[in-house]
């Protein structure tokens, strides 16, 4: 049993130092928009206004603003990104290519080689999102706003649980076609619907139940900054990321792999 | 030690090669029935397209076949695949790494999916010095012979009682492709039980006890090598001095499929004997022998057996 773990922890290990590769090489974009932020910081508000940099709440708190800015499109955009590139990378890009071959040839079962390839991407979010907020405790300290560091903790924690719902079931699509292509398509497909159902339940009052649909909906960043506690969507998206994980582990298990 | 008996495995046709020269077959495998010994080398010849990797994926339980059933040392190849895997040491067709590793890196992951035991690190140690293999490489700046390389280095450094070998010496030079038989040899010396699948019957030739052919998915005939040795065809074209020469090869016997002026082609079914005395006769200004595409090399072996 420990030899086992050790092997796991060896396979963890080295899939890290690999993945940190890919890591790496999506983390200039984030912090390029952290630069972007911290221009349009010192920027004053009329400009910011064209620019888009308003929030329900306006632009009284740097709470608010930090939820726009920071977690808003571009975050969004770049860690939704990532999450489907790697939930593709993970499974189908190694059926894909065959690479995948190597790791069924070896006595661990597929079920292992998924949930390995799950925590990878599980660390891989965790470590982006905590970046991101040790980034933005950064800069704030650099500019002496004062803020409420717990607010920002449980917005990680919900941010984390967001994209390992989008990550679930991207990887489930990533077991189930076993192809780039389809496994691009469907979870971009989805978590654009997804996005541009809460654009739209933002637009009119008459829509706004279409939030209940969307898990974007879940997610409101300025209520959680602003104290709202937030365990219920973080535990439901966690809820939804176990039963895709799930359902990704059973097809995974029980399909042809042609490699 | 592996035995495989029915095992059909059909898809539907493939949608992006539409009827290719209007076949209405499904493309697969049907009723493959053959057994390994422990300790034997079985060859699995067959033109490409034919099912060679589609039985050596179900052999890894990679699959699930529709009918039959693969087993290895009695244990169901889909059904007990993790109980398989620790049997069998695996080299794929198609060389793909996780191509950001280094070789070495790749090899210490594989060790240790494989339960890491002593004798991998020696045994790597002694393949790569054997097959001259710079491990420290990153896989991306291979080439295609070197990560032939690496894989079989993977795939012989378990030390498993099986292993199955899907096309081992494509992309090594003929240098190393003799390296690579030794090297089967020696494991075949230690009993080992190895399949090899490969579409050249030289490779197989040097190595093999028996070997299996398969045709559009069925299994042609399973036969020892010295038979298929005999009964394999080979064509010499011969250039030589005049035409009265010709003549007098003709006059021996051989069998000259085609004659052009002083060039001319002979075909050779196992004894090499008859045509090289005939050629001492005559002055002979070249000398080739014409590489045959499997199918061709068989086809009067499965004509003569009325097989087809």
């Amino acid at each position: 049993m420990f030899k086992q773990q050790g092997k796991q922890a060896l396979n963890y290990a080295t899939g890290l130092t690999l993945y940190n590769l890919l890591l790496i090489g999506v983390y200039p974009t984030i912090s390029q928009s952290l630069v972007v932020t911290e221009l349009a910081m010192n920027l004053p508000s009329s400009v910011k206004h064209v620019f888009g940099i308003t929030s329900d709440h306006g632009l009284d708190s740097f709470e608010s603003y930090v939820s726009t800015q920071c977690f808003g499109r571009v975050w969004l955009l770049v860690m939704g990104v990532y999450t489907i590139g790697m939930s593709d990378a993970l499974i189908a890009k190694l059926v894909d290519q065959g690479a995948m071959a190597y790791l069924l040839a070896s006595p661990v079962g597929r079920q292992e080689v998924l949930s390995t390839q799950v925590t990878v991407l599980a660390s891989g979010l965790a470590l982006l999102i905590g970046l991101t907020i040790l980034g933005i405790w950064g800069e704030v300290a650099l500019f002496n706003i004062p803020i409420d560091v717990g607010g920002y903790l449980r917005l990680g924690s919900l941010s984390f649980a967001l994209y390992l719902a989008i990550g679930s079931y991207s990887i489930f699509f990533s077991a189930l076609f076993n192809e780039e292509e389809q496994t691009i398509l469907w979870a971009s497909g989805l978590t654009f619907l997804f996005y541009a159902l809460d654009i739209f339940s933002g637009l009119n009052e008459r829509y706004s139940w279409l939030k209940k649909l969307t898990i974007f909906g879940w997610v409101r960043p300025q209520k959680v900054l602003a104290g709202e506690v937030s365990a219920v969507p973080t535990l439901g998206l966690l809820g939804l990321s176990a039963i895709f994980i799930t359902l990704a582990g059973y097809v995974f298990s029980k399909k042809d792999i042609h490699v | 030690m592996i035995n495989v008996e029915g095992l059909t495995k059909l898809y539907p046709k493939n949608k992006a090669e539409p009827d290719r020269k209007g076949t209405t077959e499904l493309r697969g495998l049907k009723e493959v029935t053959f057994r390994v010994g422990k300790g034997e080398v079985f060859g699995f010849l067959g033109p490409n397209g034919a099912g060679k990797t589609t039985m050596i994926r179900h052999l890894m339980g990679f699959i699930k076949p529709d009918a039959g059933f693969a087993q290895i040392n009695g244990l169901d190849c889909w059904q007990d695949s993790l109980a398989v895997k620790r049997l069998v040491g695996y080299l794929p067709g198609e060389m793909n790494f996780l191509e950001q590793m280094s070789g070495l890196e790749f090899l210490n992951l594989m060790s240790g999916m494989h339960g890491d035991r002593p004798i991998f690190q020696q045994r790597r140690a002694v393949l790569s010095e054997r097959l001259e293999l710079n491990l420290k490489q990153p896989i991306r700046k291979m080439s295609k012979g070197m990560k032939q390389k690496l894989g079989i280095i993977y795939a012989l450094m378990l030390d498993a009682e099986v292993l199955i070998l899907d096309e081992p010496t494509s992309g090594l030079d003929p240098l190393m492709q003799k390296v690579f038989i030794d090297l089967i040899l020696a494991e075949k010396y230690q009993g080992k039980t190895i399949f090899i699948s490969s579409h050249m019957f030289p490779e197989v030739e040097r190595t093999c006890d028996r070997v299996g052919i398969i045709r559009k998915g069925e299994l042609a005939t399973v036969e020892g090598i010295q038979k298929l040795r005999q009964a394999q065809y080979r064509t010499f074209e011969i250039t030589v001095e005049d035409e009265e020469e010709v003549e007098l090869l003709r006059k021996r016997g051989l069998a000259i499929v085609a004659a052009n002026g002083t060039g001319l082609s002979v075909e050779v079914q196992g004894d090499l004997n008859p045509l090289l005395s005939g050629l001492a006769q005559v002055k002979v200004k070249e000398f080739t022998q014409k590489t045959t595409e499997l199918e061709e090399a068989f086809m009067h072996f499965y004509e003569e057996e009325g097989r087809f």
